[in-house]
């Protein structure tokens, strides 16, 4: 008995996903820091960072909540193969 | 946030997505096991803790289907289940463990049943100073009762009166695959109601807050992994522990805790 190892894959390629995710969030947070630290920070930059942050968020939701779920019940469901074919 | 981790909310989007989850289970699940029937707790037990952790006696329950090699297997042929249970001495050799369970893969728990057994871990913590000792017997059932009216007359209060008998403080649970989700919940609910805290990993949160259970910890892992990965003893004692902290830290009954870990795959 033993899980389909490909879900185990995917599972790992999200991880990375979520910590590129992760690394683009600190970087936009480091541009909005720079920005607000300048004599007259530009607002319509502060803002794209900021809609970029909410959909970095979104992105990191929607593959933690859904994607990762999916996989792991994918996974949960490959182990007991033996048991559902009989 | 409790203990700077996530509560999972009662209501909104996430607790949405939750139902919609437990619903679409629910409805596969007679498929599968047609005599299974949904068994809530009607009531949350809740017993506080006043002691520090340190003083803690801390025992263990586990629906893995974990016992002794020398003990006889759970029957996992039978479509009622096995609602019996082995008692596990607190000082067993884990490689005197096995795991008799068809409905989830345990291969990794095989080789290190630590990460559903967190028999070593305990003991670990005991030695580190952070709980104060731990029961002589552990309880390890096979979490597969689609029918837990035995469980509920019968082998959970017996546990619980043992646990009792040892004045155990605090009791750890630990779950298999989903229908273990519903029978440890039971289980642990007895417990509780028999004058232990008491506290439960999830693998499965949807179904967890669905049966009412006193206290959970959520642990993003796929099923055969909850008490942490597997051969990686320092991070099932950071996992435990941190459940374990959640124990006097929840004053909610019903309250799920998602720990901060993720099943992070492999990449070979």
């Amino acid at each position: 008995m033993a899980v389909d190892k490909r879900t185990d894959q995917l599972m790992g390629h999200v991880e990375a996903m979520l910590q590129i995710i992760d690394e683009i969030n600190h970087d936009m947070q480091s541009r909005i820091d720079t920005e607000k630290a300048n004599e007259n920070p530009s607002e319509p930059r502060i803002n794209f960072y900021l809609s970029q942050q909410k959909r970095l968020v979104k992105l990191a939701d929607l593959l933690e909540e859904e994607i990762l779920e999916i996989l792991i019940g994918i996974r949960n469901l490959s182990g007991p193969i033996e048991y559902m074919e009989d | 946030m409790i203990n700077g981790m996530e509560v999972l909310e009662t209501e909104g989007s996430s607790y949405e997505r939750r139902s919609q989850r437990f619903q679409s289970w629910y409805e596969n699940v007679f498929k599968w096991h047609p005599n299974f029937e949904y068994t809530p707790n009607q009531t949350i037990n809740w017993t506080k803790i006043e002691k520090p952790m340190s003083e803690w006696k801390v025992g263990l329950v586990s629906s893995s289907g974990t016992h002794l090699r020398t003990q006889k297997p759970f029957d996992i042929v039978g479509d009622d289940g096995d609602w019996s249970y082995r008692e596990i001495p607190a000082d067993t050799d884990p490689k005197d463990l096995m795991l008799s369970d068809s409905h989830y893969d345990h291969s990794d728990a095989d080789s290190d049943p630590n990460c559903m057994f967190p028999i070593v871990t305990l003991r670990e913590l005991v030695k580190d100073g952070v709980i104060g000792s731990t029961s002589s017997t552990y309880y390890g059932f096979m979490g597969f009762v689609p029918m837990p009216q035995d469980l509920i007359a019968h082998n959970a209060p017996e546990v619980a009166q043992k646990l009792a008998d040892e004045k155990v403080d605090v009791v750890i649970f630990t779950p298999g695959c989903a229908v273990c989700h519903q029978t440890l919940g039971i289980i642990q609910n007895i417990v509780e109601g028999k004058g232990m805290a008491t506290i439960t990993t999830t693998l499965k949160p949807e179904l967890t807050e669905q049966v009412h259970v006193p206290r959970a910890a959520y642990l993003k892992y796929p099923y055969g992994y909850s008490a942490g990965p597997a051969n990686d003893l320092e991070m099932q004692k950071e996992v435990i522990t941190d459940v374990l902290n959640l124990v006097p830290a929840i004053t909610e009954p019903g309250t799920i805790v998602k720990l901060p870990y993720r099943w992070h795959g492999r990449i070979d």
